[in-house]
């Protein structure tokens, strides 16, 4: 029988690596109204059937990729897949999303999701061509890495096969291992490391079926009156220019630019590393995701020298950042490379460069040594060292191996007070964001419910001054402060409206980057238009509030799954470098993040306890979620 | 007077160049700057600046050491001083 939204495949693909069997089950009616798709699913799931204290390596873990409504209707921004498990990294709730073309393949398949759940005996892929739906042995392809192993299942199943897998550092347990699929990467979280747990190699997808829409030419219609939004604006302008590194020189200028595991905010080396040298003496070409205006990725060539390279990826500003700055490292053919390791054995390239520069700036305390490092040498700017930890912590050699357990996990082995050094939240390596330069940033970082991540609430008014946006958005009384991004009056109301925007983003699976919480120029898609594209394409009347408190239902539901795991308040916090030590130059000099004062009015504004962070029943209920509230109660995990 | 302009995004494509110091009588003011550089190519005034009325556009973004021209006190009449570093960039945000 036919699925009761259209725009849905209507199925989900529930596989049991242990006993090799793989079901086609109907997607819940239900569940599509009240978590739309995406990390709404994700989300779901895993607080439904993943206990309390499981190891994430544990069989019992779920591996969930999901897409949404959209997928594969060719609705701008809207070629993201969402990955999520409870991660390994952090023990809480994990997730990661990824463009180019597999999410609108498995929508042409029929299917709006695939949990995983088990670990197969031996190597397995996942191969889904439409109805059939079969594990196969993955022996030609383990041990691969994540481009060979796209093109030997592309040879085997057809140049039209989308795929994504994990890399060798998936395989090895490496806790911050990615999924990658066409050198685009759902990196965080270590949900790579969850795959390779389950002896889940790749899911190889094709489709060949129609996208039925509630009201085809209403949607196509008002597709298209957004493409031409997205094709007037400025930012989709200098975004498919140059891609997100054109940001490196001007968050370097505002000192919010990571520099030695975040010792200061500014270098002096930036324009070496930014997105305008990038086009001009490394790019070759523009792509695009499936639907996407926005075409930030850029195939480069590296010219000459050792790391000469005919067709490399681009690195993203964060990549750019972790491995470059972060670590003194202004060779862009050295990050260029370094990047390419990282997206070929399957590693975030954030956590990668996080956990390095922990060690190098231990290291130049004295803190690690020689012989912590097996003779290795650890300093700022070396190159070679940053290309051999990368290969190390991939295969898990020697200090590698340590390093391969993340930041977090390897200070506490390390012990000496290198703990101060880490600069992470809830186990997760901070990103590219100095929150002490951009206080809302600070605590989204804070509250972000995958650990560490500017991603979750992604607050970009105060990051250049977004005065006109923020008067369409809020009003004008939220000015002047809320676009001061060192005053953090109106961060706490920044920061939670953006976790629920971007939680419906995830949902629908839209680039925020490209899609929603940008362009901030013409404001093209709000709240308002997603109600309304979700309504053409499936037929759901869910107005604009609606949708708000869809991307409410969610955020709080990540919370629930994390309160269960034992996050409260406490866990909330920042690294003392942000909140106890002056950021050292350039505009934010002389500042910290101050992090109570914005946990208090953030509390407040979400409704949830001021003194634990755990969320009331009354909340919960308001969102629809009484089976939530009884299952904390049953706990103890409400608020008294 | 002389003060450091670096063009980031567009303006640099413009310009020709990642940045450069700049002469302007003593006293002068950001807009003077903005003003006296726009002087030199049609093609940068028409980015930087609206049509009509001479602002400059919404989305463009001009930061006298690292601060944004909206949070001068003075804003765009706010005076420079010798060696101060003035950023001119379009559309950039986002991560």
């Amino acid at each position: 029988m036919a699925f009761k939204f259209k725009g849905y495949g209507g199925k989900i693909i529930r596989v049991d690596l242990g006993r090799e069997k793989t079901v086609s089950q109907p997607l819940s009616s239900d569940m599509a109204k009240k978590f739309l798709g995406g990390n709404g699913f994700v989300t779901k799931i895993l607080w439904d059937e993943v206990k309390p204290g499981l190891d994430p390596f544990d069989p019992e873990n779920r591996l969930i990729f999901a897409i949404g409504p959209l997928s594969g209707t060719g609705w701008p921004q809207a070629g993201r897949f969402e990955v999520g498990a409870k991660s390994p990294l952090t023990g809480i709730y994990g997730d990661a999303s990824c463009c180019g073309h597999w999410a609108s393949e498995l929508k042409f398949a029929g299917y709006d999701a695939i949990v995983f759940q088990g670990r197969a005996s031996k190597p397995v892929y996942l191969w889904v061509d439409d109805d059939k739906v079969e594990l196969k042995d993955a022996k030609d392809v383990w041990g691969k890495t994540t481009s060979e192993t796209e093109k030997i299942l592309r040879e085997q199943h057809g140049k039209d096969v989308q795929v994504a897998s994990c890399g060798p550092a998936g395989e090895n347990l490496v806790r911050f291992a990615g999924i990658l699929h066409q050198r685009r990467a759902a990196a965080r979280s270590g949900i790579g490391a969850v795959m390779g747990s389950k002896k889940l190699k790749a899911v190889a997808v094709h489709g060949s079926k129609d996208v039925a829409l509630a009201d085809p030419e209403g949607f196509y219609k008002f597709s298209r009156e957004i493409i031409e939004l997205y094709k007037r604006d400025k930012f989709i302008e200098s975004r498919a220019k140059y891609g997100t590194p054109i940001l490196v020189e001007l968050m370097n200028e505002i000192a919010r630019w990571p520099v030695k595991n975040f010792q200061t905010g500014y270098t002096p080396h930036a324009k070496e590393i930014g997105g305008e040298r990038i086009r001009e003496e490394y790019r070759i070409k523009d792509r695009a995701s499936f639907g996407c205006w926005a075409r930030c990725e850029k195939p480069l060539m590296v010219k000459q020298g050792p790391y000469r390279r005919i067709y490399a990826k681009q690195p993203e500003y964060e990549s750019l950042s972790a491995l470059g700055a972060r670590n003194w490292i202004h060779n862009l053919d050295v990050i260029i490379y370094a990047n390419e390791l990282c997206d070929e054995y399957g590693m975030d390239t954030i956590s990668t460069g996080g956990t390095i520069s922990w060690a190098i700036e231990c290291y130049e305390k004295g803190i690690i040594t020689k012989e912590d490092t097996g003779g290795l040498i650890l300093s700022w700017g070396n190159t070679e060292t940053l290309i051999e930890l990368i290969n190390k912590i991939a295969k898990r050699e020697g200090f590698g191996n340590l390093l391969a357990e993340g930041s977090l996990r390897a200070s506490k082995k390390i012990g000496k007070g290198s703990e101060k050094y880490v600069m992470h939240v809830k186990g997760m390596e901070i990103a590219a964001q100095d929150g002490r330069a951009q206080k809302s940033m600070g605590l989204a970082h804070a509250t972000s419910s995958r650990g560490a991540d500017h991603l979750k609430a992604f607050p970009l008014l105060d990051e250049v001054v977004m005065n006109e946006y923020i008067v369409a958005r809020y009003g004008r009384e939220y000015l002047p402060e809320m676009a001061n991004r060192l005053d953090i009056k109106h961060k706490p109301f920044e920061v939670k409206d953006g976790e629920e925007l971007c939680a419906l983003c995830d949902s629908l699976l839209l680039c925020k980057s490209a899609g929603t919480s940008l362009p901030l120029f013409t404001g093209a898609v709000y709240y308002p238009e997603m109600a309304k594209a979700v309504k053409l394409a499936t037929g759901m009347n869910i107005d604009a509030s609606g949708m708000r408190t869809i991307g409410e239902r969610i955020v709080n539901l990540q919370r629930a799954f994390n309160i269960r795991e034992g996050i409260s308040r406490k866990d909330d916090t920042l690294p003392s470098r942000f909140t106890e030590e002056p950021a050292p130059e350039g505009p934010p000099k002389g500042h910290v993040v101050e992090l109570e004062q914005l946990l208090d009015e953030y509390y407040k504004l979400r409704g949830w306890d001021k003194e634990t962070g755990l969320i009331p029943r009354k909340k919960l209920e308001a969102l629809d979620l009484k089976d939530v509230a009884d299952s904390l109660e049953a706990m103890g995990k409400l608020p008294r | 007077m002389k003060v450091n302009v670096v063009y980031l995004t567009t303006f640099r494509e413009i310009v020709g160049r990642r940045s450069e110091t700049v002469e302007l009588p003593d006293g002068s003011t950001l807009m003077d700057l903005l003003e006296t550089l726009a002087e030199r190519s049609q093609k940068f005034r028409k980015e930087l600046f609206n049509p009509e009325g001479g602002e400059i556009r919404s989305y463009n973004k001009v930061a006298l050491n690292g601060i944004y021209a909206e949070y001068l006190n003075e804003k765009f009449a706010t005076k420079l001083r010798e060696g101060d570093k003035i950023l001119i960039a379009q559309g950039v945000s986002g991560g």
